[in-house]
């Protein structure tokens, strides 16, 4: 069946023996043959049990085409309620329509000809509230895995003309629909054809999930960074639609991808916008510093016990000296010891059932934790530290960029072992060169920040109100920068004047 | 380009012995210092340690050695320390009264160039031993701890003017200015105290001022943030002054260089009075009493500094500053010529709440 499936074998003229001879060998093939009550014209329908819907056919087709005027395969159309029945001489299709979950029907008088009747079962899973990108206020609904109902929720959402949705199949064996949006007459043509340019070259056999697509189209993959954007929130897409970005829905996957995105939204979240701008403004700030402070406490802790001691405050030294005064490690191996354990807590949590996986984080915090402190393996000051470290790294709303994180403290702690703090810092440069030169789409990764725009700084750091906010980013070069017309919105007065 | 950007990570990686370690744990880490002059031309030095103990306390570890040369002393000490001394953690250096009588820029000099010796820290002179001074026990938190904590609120809100490293160094190597030290004296094994304040020629400690000048001193020198000054109004009447806050300028004029005006201006509140009622017209008698005070006790001061041939408060400095073209040369001879006028402005903000 894979080979039947390859597409250069599709090419050369496939006879019809050749298909059923392969598709005979699956059980739920199914070819049977019925008479029709009025003409007596004998028919026969093929599909593959396992891919329709038994209910539509014993309702909605076979007392139709068995009751009904039958004498060409055109009655079809007439006899039949269902709005996808299609009629077509072309032999290479049938393949194709069958593993979609049509049924072929086909009549002794017409052989070249097949009509096809859509019976597809479509199993859904029912709409879930968001798990990795929850938020309190605002609302609930989370993508799933079926395309059309994940579009649907976008188009509900935009339900204007200018939404255009272009669907392409990719995967030589998963045939995985995958359907890029953008806004016409706001979003970049230039973002737009690299997009479908991109997603148009994809060559991979199976594409399971959207996190295929982020690794295939990615500007740099092999970068530890994340550079496109992937969220389980139909508000965000329509947000970031709105904004002239483009999204890409994979079917099968409940997570849509945003591009071109900077590093600034893998840390802000959805929530800041339902929030007034003074907290989320707040809340950003705060994220920003978890970032930063998980990503260089443990390595900054490493550089000053070993070699800058003198920077420790006179009051602090007492406490850090008395808490490594057992410790037969040094500031690295015990920094690294404990990095590893929480890494491997995290790692044995998530791939846990819940129940299990609850217990493993008690067993791991509290007991480990505590009995390395009490055997003088490690110190009670860097476990508060490395604990502190993976919570903050905890805080970056997208579950990928706070891997990243967590994997690039590993090199900075090898610097600061070496270098000391001098070590960090050219850690840093390095880090810092290395998202100067990342692209996502084309477009800097860095921006705001690099190339300097000020005018997108307003929703970076910090996020200003809707009312400041009349202009679309910058960086996206969008055909309609105006988001609206702000002496158009001032005009109108209060119903009370 | 690739290869170019391995090149620093490969560089980074075949030079980390360079880098010489020191793990806090692994170091004994110098916190206080005391060095003294013996008779015949050798140095005696003592090192304080503070041992960290399990228990949150700490304890008072010195050794001491003497050298015929200072850079001997370190390494004398080192023969008698478990681990290695680093000197990034001091706190306070206390000199010996005959070694400041010598001279202190070589043992300062050193600090200076050692760029792990924050700059802020305390250096002080003692009357009698230095040694024992960091021998003593002082308290929970450590000897050091409290000789630091000792200095730097007495500078922060008592008479103390502002002294350190750098404080020192500067007025070390400004033309027409010369440096101040507090001078410590130990009462007995569990008491110090500030007893005065040293002033240097150079680096060479000239004349001990008394804590009774220091007030008048600071008002010279430095700004008060918060000091506070009892001013007597004849019988039975004492009004104490406090959070008082001072400014002074210097005036020079190219027309009368050899004279220096000094303006005092002084923010008090009266919250301590021992008499009846506050008037205004008390008010305006403790702003005279203190402006009276102050004039005349400056005034002594500075004639003082003029008598020894010394310049604290920087008069040398003043004249280079502020009189274009001054042949510095001839400041030896002008500071003996000069004349002093100062003019106080003291202000009573406040006198408490109940009227």
């Amino acid at each position: 069946m894979k080979r039947w499936l390859n597409k250069k074998q599709n090419e050369t003229k496939p006879n019809k023996a050749d298909w059923e001879k392969t598709l005979e060998k699956s059980n739920d093939f199914t070819r049977s043959n019925y008479i029709n009550q009025k003409s007596n014209v004998h028919f026969c329908l093929t599909f593959i049990a396992t891919l329709v819907d038994e209910q539509i056919i014993q309702q909605g087709v076979l007392p139709y085409l068995l009751e009904g005027e039958l004498k060409t395969l055109e009655d079809i159309k007439k006899t039949v309620p269902s709005a996808d029945v299609e009629i077509s001489n072309d032999q290479t299709v049938i393949d194709k329509k069958i593993l979609n979950g049509y049924i072929m029907l086909t009549i002794d008088s017409e052989p070249e000809h097949f009509a096809f009747i859509a019976t597809q079962k479509e199993i859904v899973r029912s709409l879930s509230p968001p798990e990795i990108e929850f938020s309190v206020i605002g609302p609930k609904e989370a993508f799933v895995e079926s395309l059309g109902q994940n579009l649907n929720l976008i188009r509900k959402r935009l339900p204007v003309k200018e939404l255009i949705i272009e669907e392409y199949t990719l995967g030589s064996l998963s045939q995985t629909k995958v359907a890029v949006l953008y806004m016409e007459g706001i979003t970049n043509e230039d973002n737009i054809n690299t997009v479908k340019q991109r997603i148009s070259e994809v060559e991979f056999d199976a594409i399971t999930d959207s996190s295929y697509i982020v690794q295939l189209i990615s500007d740099n993959s092999n970068s530890p960074f994340p550079q496109l954007l992937d969220t389980e929130r139909p508000d965000r897409i329509a947000g970031i639609l709105a904004e002239g970005k483009i999204a890409i829905v994979v079917d099968g996957s409940p997570h849509v991808l945003i591009a071109p995105t900077t590093l600034i939204e893998f840390f802000s979240s959805f929530e800041d916008y339902f929030l007034n701008w003074i907290l989320a403004s707040f809340f950003r700030l705060i994220r920003g510093c978890a970032v930063l402070f998980s990503l260089l406490v443990t390595p900054i802790y490493v550089a000053v016990l070993s070699y800058h001691y003198e920077l420790i405050p006179k009051d602090l030294l007492g406490t850090l000296v008395t808490s490594r005064r057992q410790i037969p490690l040094p500031p690295i191996l015990e920094a690294l010891f404990l990095e590893l354990t929480i890494e491997l807590l995290r790692e044995a949590g998530a791939r846990l059932p819940t129940k299990v996986g609850q217990t493993i984080g008690i067993v791991g915090g509290i007991v480990i934790g505590t009995a390395s402190v009490e055997a003088g393996l490690t110190s009670n000051v860097l476990l508060i530290i490395v604990a502190l470290a993976a919570l903050a790294s905890f805080t970056t709303p997208v579950y990928k960029m706070g891997n990243t994180i967590r994997l690039l403290r590993f090199p900075f702690l090898i610097f600061a072992e070496l270098w000391g703090l001098l070590g960090i810092v050219f850690a840093f440069c390095i880090m810092l060169t290395h998202l100067i030169r990342l692209t996502s789409l084309g477009r800097p990764f860095l921006e705001p920040f690099y190339p300097p725009r000020a005018t997108d700084l307003k929703d970076a750091f910090i996020r200003l109100p809707f009312n400041k906010q009349t202009l679309r980013p910058l960086f996206l070069r969008t055909k309609n920068r105006t988001r609206y017309n702000k002496k158009k919105a001032t005009e109108k007065k209060d119903i009370d004047e | 380009m690739k290869k170019l950007f391995f090149i620093p990570i490969f560089l980074m990686l075949f030079t980390t012995g360079c880098v010489p370690k020191s793990i806090i744990d692994d170091i004994n880490i110098e916190a206080a210092s005391a060095f003294d002059e013996l008779e015949d031309d050798t140095f005696i030095g003592t090192v304080l340690i503070q041992e960290y103990l399990p228990d949150q306390s700490t304890e008072n570890k010195t050794f001491t050695a003497t050298a015929n040369l200072r850079r001997d002393l370190l390494l004398n000490i080192q023969r008698q320390s478990s681990e290695p001394l680093h000197l990034g953690g001091l706190m306070v250096t206390i000199f010996g009264d005959k070694l400041a009588d010598r001279g202190i820029i070589d043992f300062v000099d050193n600090y200076q160039r050692d760029p792990s010796i924050g700059a802020r820290n305390f250096l002080a002179t003692s009357s009698g031993s230095a040694l024992q001074i960091l021998k003593g026990e002082y308290g929970p938190r450590g000897n050091s701890d409290y000789l630091n904590n000792l200095i730097e609120h007495n500078m922060r809100y008592r008479d103390l003017p502002e002294t350190n490293l750098h404080i020192f160094i500067r007025d070390y190597y400004t033309k027409g200015k010369d440096p101040y030290l507090p001078e410590l004296r130990q009462i007995n094994n569990k008491e110090v105290e500030i007893s005065g304040l040293s002033l240097f020629k150079k680096d060479r400690e000239v004349h001990v001022l008394p804590t009774e000048k220091m007030f008048f001193f600071k008002l010279l020198a430095d700004r008060h943030s918060n000091g506070s000054f009892k001013v007597d109004l004849g019988i039975d009447k004492e009004a104490e002054i406090k959070s008082i806050a001072s400014k002074r300028k210097i005036k020079l004029s190219k027309k009368y260089p050899s004279q220096v005006v000094i303006h005092i201006k002084i923010k008090g509140v009266i919250p301590e009075y021992t008499g009846d009622k506050i008037t205004p017209q008390i008010v305006k008698e403790v702003e005279k009493a203190l402006e009276k005070e102050v004039n005349k006790e400056c005034l002594s001061l500075v004639k003082q500094f003029q008598e020894q041939g010394i310049d604290p408060i920087g008069f040398g400095f003043y004249h280079r500053k502020q009189i274009r073209g001054y042949d510095f040369k001839k400041w030896e001879e002008d500071y003996k010529r000069l004349t002093f006028k100062i003019k106080t402005d003291v202000n009573i903000v406040e006198t408490g709440v109940v009227e």
